[in-house]
C-alpha cells in the first residue's frame, strides 16, 4: 500500500448564486439559489514514501482543496484518502501526529512572542524528545541561518524569514509527510535557493516525502521528480516534468535587441523555426526546444548584426496547462 | 498536562508586552465603577435602603457589588468569542486543526493566562482603589469559601459560553445580528452591573431557566451573603449541572461545526 493513497475523491461546494444590484438583494432576503461548485471531481492518485511531488495548476484548479482533504481539515463529499493508512478528516489528531504543514500565505507560528517560543511550544505539542529538538534546531541554523532572527518576535520578521520558521515548525517533529503550499511565495533568489536546498536534504536523509504546490517552475525543476497537474478539479498529467515539458513545453519565444533596425535574417531561415517577426530593433523568434536551441539562434543573428540584448522567455505553467487542456483529447495524460 | 501549563505561561507573556493595553483597560474599570457607584447613589436618592423581588437591598450592598463584580471580571471576562470567530472567518482555524492539540483546552489556557496577568495591574487596583473610595467589606469566611468557589464555577460557565458563542461562528460565516442579540442577552442576565434582584418578576422567573446569572450575580450575591448556607451551596450543585450541560453542547457543537467546515480559497 503506498503511502497516500486517493480514490475517486470529490470536494463540491455549495455557493450562493448572488444576484446583481438592488432588487437582487432584496430577492435573496426571500429565497435564495445555489449552484454546486465541483473543486475537485473524483481524481485518483497514490504517492510513495519519500518522493518529492510537485502538484501544480493554474489558481482556482483545486490544489488546495485536495490538500486540505489530504491534511484533514476539509471532509470530502465523496470517495477516499488515506494516509498513512488512516483516514485524515477522520482521525485529525493522529494524523496531525505524522504530518508538516507550510501554507504560504499563512503562518502558524505564534505571532506575540519570539521564534523561539515557538518551537518550545511545539515541542510539547508534539511530544518531541529534548535531544532530538536539539539537534533539529542545530540543524536548522545551519542550513536557514535561524539562529540570526531565532530571538525576535514573529510579528518583526520579514517574508523571507517568517517563510524559514514556518517551514522548521512544520519539521520540527520529523514527520513522515509535509505539506507545502508555495512556500517561496514572495522570496528574494537567495532565501529560495536555501529552502530548495533544505528540503532536498531532508528528504535524502530522512526519506519525507514532500508534496508541494507552487506557481514556480523552477521550485518544481529544482526539486520534483515527478509531476501532478489538476486543472478545473481533474488530473491533467501524472508523471515527470521532463515527459510534460517535452509534450507540452518546449516552445519558447527569443526577444533579440539589436543595434539598429532589424530586417530579414536569411540564415535564420535555416533553422526549424515556427515563426520570426520584425519589430523595428527587435527581432522576435518562436520555435520549439525540442528542434533547435537558443544558442543556435544567437549565433545565427551575431554573425549578421550587433545585439544589445536578448530575452528568453520560456513557456510558462499556464500556457502549459491550457495546452495540456486542449490537447487532452489527443494525449493520453500516463507516466 | 505540561503543554497546557506551557500554553498559560505563554498567554501571560504574550499579554504583559502590552503595557498600555493594560493600563488602559484598569483606567476603564475604575471609570466604570465609579459611573455605576454614581447611578446607584442617585437611584438610592438618600434612602439607605430599598425592598426588591427578593428582599431588602441596601446602598452599601450595591456598592459593594459593583466593586466585587468590577473585581472579578478581570478573571471571568475574555475576548473568546471574537477571537475564536476570527480565527474562523480568516481560515487560522485550519492551521490550529493541524496540530495534535484540543482545541478548547488551549483556548482555556490562553484565557487563565491572560486573566492570571491581570491580577496584578487590573484586580488589585480596583479592589484598593474601590474600597479607599467607598469602602470595603468581607464575609465571614464560610461565605468567602463558598464565593471563591462559586467564582471557580462562575469563570468555567462563562468560558464555555463564550466558547460556544465562538464556534457559532462555524455556521455564522459573517457577523450576525443573531449572536449580537445573544452576546447582549448573557450580559444582561449574568448580573455583572445589574443585580438579578431588581429584575421584574417575570425576568426573574426566566432568569431560572438560564445559566448565566450564575457568572457574576451568583458568586456576588454570595459573597454579599445574600443567600443562605444552604442556598449557596444549592447554587454550587447548579452551577456543577450547568458546566456539565454546556460542555456536552460545546463538544457536540465542535464536532458539527468541524465536520461542516468550510474553508475559502482553493
Amino acid at each position: 500500500m503506498a503511502l497516500i493513497e486517493v480514490e475517486n475523491l470529490t470536494k463540491q461546494f455549495k455557493r450562493e448564486k448572488k444576484k446583481p444590484g438592488l432588487s437582487g438583494a432584496v430577492k435573496s432576503l426571500f429565497s435564495r439559489d445555489y449552484e454546486i461548485k465541483t473543486a475537485v471531481d473524483g481524481i485518483s492518485f497514490q504517492i510513495g514514501k519519500g518522493e518529492i511531488l510537485g502538484y501544480i495548476g493554474p489558481n482556482g484548479a483545486g490544489k488546495s482543496t485536495t490538500i486540505k482533504m489530504m491534511v484533514g481539515i476539509l471532509t470530502p463529499t465523496s470517495g477516499k484518502v488515506t494516509v498513512g493508512g488512516i483516514v485524515p478528516y477522520e482521525n485529525r489528531i493522529e494524523n496531525s501526529k505524522r504530518i508538516g504543514v507550510v501554507f504560504g500565505q499563512r503562518s502558524q507560528l505564534w505571532w506575540d512572542i519570539p521564534l523561539r517560543e515557538s518551537f518550545s511550544l511545539l515541542r510539547y505539542v508534539y511530544k518531541i524528545p529534548e535531544k532530538r529538538y536539539r539537534e533539529n534546531l542545530e540543524h536548522f541554523a545551519e542550513v536557514l541561518d535561524i539562529n540570526s532572527f531565532i530571538d525576535v518576535p514573529v510579528r518583526q520578521l520579514s517574508l523571507g524569514q517568517k517563510m524559514r520558521g514556518d517551514l522548521c515548525a512544520a519539521l520540527l517533529h520529523d514527520p513522515e509527510i509535509v505539506f507545502l503550499d508555495e512556500p517561496t511565495i514572495g522570496l528574494d533568489v537567495v532565501v529560495k535557493e536555501n529552502i530548495r536546498q533544505f528540503i532536498k536534504d531532508i528528504n535524502q536523509r530522512f526519506q519525507t516525502t514532500v508534496i508541494l504546490t507552487t506557481h514556480d517552475i523552477s521550485d518544481i525543476e529544482k526539486l520534483c521528480s515527478r509531476v501532478m497537474v489538476i486543472d478545473q478539479g481533474r488530473i491533467m498529467y501524472d508523471g515527470t516534468l521532463n515527459h510534460l515539458r517535452n509534450a507540452y513545453g518546449s516552445d519558447e519565444e527569443l526577444v533579440i535587441e539589436t543595434d539598429g533596425v532589424a530586417s530579414g535574417i536569411d540564415s535564420l531561415h535555416e533553422l526549424e523555426l515556427s515563426n520570426i517577426r520584425y519589430d523595428k530593433n527587435k527581432i522576435i523568434v518562436s520555435y520549439s526546444a525540442n528542434c533547435v536551441n537558443a544558442a543556435q539562434i544567437m549565433e545565427k543573428v551575431m554573425q549578421t548584426c550587433k545585439v544589445r540584448d536578448f530575452e528568453l522567455k520560456e513557456t510558462e505553467i499556464e500556457e502549459i496547462i491550457r495546452k495540456m487542456y486542449k490537447k487532452e483529447l489527443q494525449q493520453e495524460a500516463v507516466r | 498536562m505540561r503543554l497546557y501549563l506551557e500554553f498559560v505561561k505563554n498567554a501571560i507573556l504574550a499579554n504583559s508586552t502590552y503595557r498600555v493595553n493594560l493600563f488602559i483597560r484598569l483606567l476603564n474599570r475604575i471609570i466604570e465603577l465609579f459611573i455605576f457607584a454614581s447611578i446607584w447613589k442617585a437611584l438610592y436618592s438618600g434612602a439607605a435602603e430599598t425592598t426588591s423581588n427578593m428582599g431588602v437591598i441596601s446602598l452599601n450592598d450595591m456598592i459593594m457589588y459593583s466593586i466585587i463584580s468590577s473585581g472579578i471580571s478581570v478573571f471571568i471576562s475574555n475576548n473568546l468569542i471574537s477571537d475564536i470567530s476570527d480565527k474562523i472567518r480568516t481560515g487560522q482555524i485550519a492551521l490550529d486543526m493541524i496540530k495534535p492539540i484540543n482545541f478548547k483546552a488551549w483556548q482555556l489556557c490562553n484565557v487563565i493566562g491572560t486573566n492570571i496577568s491581570g491580577i496584578l495591574l487590573e484586580l488589585v487596583p480596583v479592589l484598593v482603589i474601590g474600597g479607599l473610595a467607598f469602602g470595603f467589606r468581607v464575609p465571614e469566611w464560610k461565605y468567602l469559601i463558598l464565593f471563591f468557589i462559586s467564582l471557580a464555577g462562575g469563570i468555567a460557565i462563562n468560558f464555555l459560553i463564550t466558547y460556544i458563542l465562538g464556534i457559532l461562528g462555524f455556521w455564522f460565516l459573517e457577523v450576525s445580528h443573531f449572536e449580537r442579540l445573544l452576546q447582549d442577552l448573557v450580559k444582561v442576565f449574568s448580573g455583572a452591573w445589574f443585580p438579578i434582584w431588581f429584575f421584574p418578576k417575570v425576568l426573574i422567573g426566566v432568569s431560572g431557566y438560564l445559566p448565566f446569572k450564575y457568572i457574576y450575580f451568583a458568586p456576588v450575591s454570595i459573597y454579599l451573603s445574600k443567600v443562605s448556607i444552604p442556598g449557596a451551596l444549592s447554587i454550587l450543585v447548579q452551577q456543577l449541572i450547568w458546566i456539565a450541560v454546556l460542555f456536552l453542547i460545546g463538544e457536540v457543537l465542535w464536532r458539527k461545526g468541524t465536520a461542516k467546515l468550510v474553508i475559502q480559497g482553493g
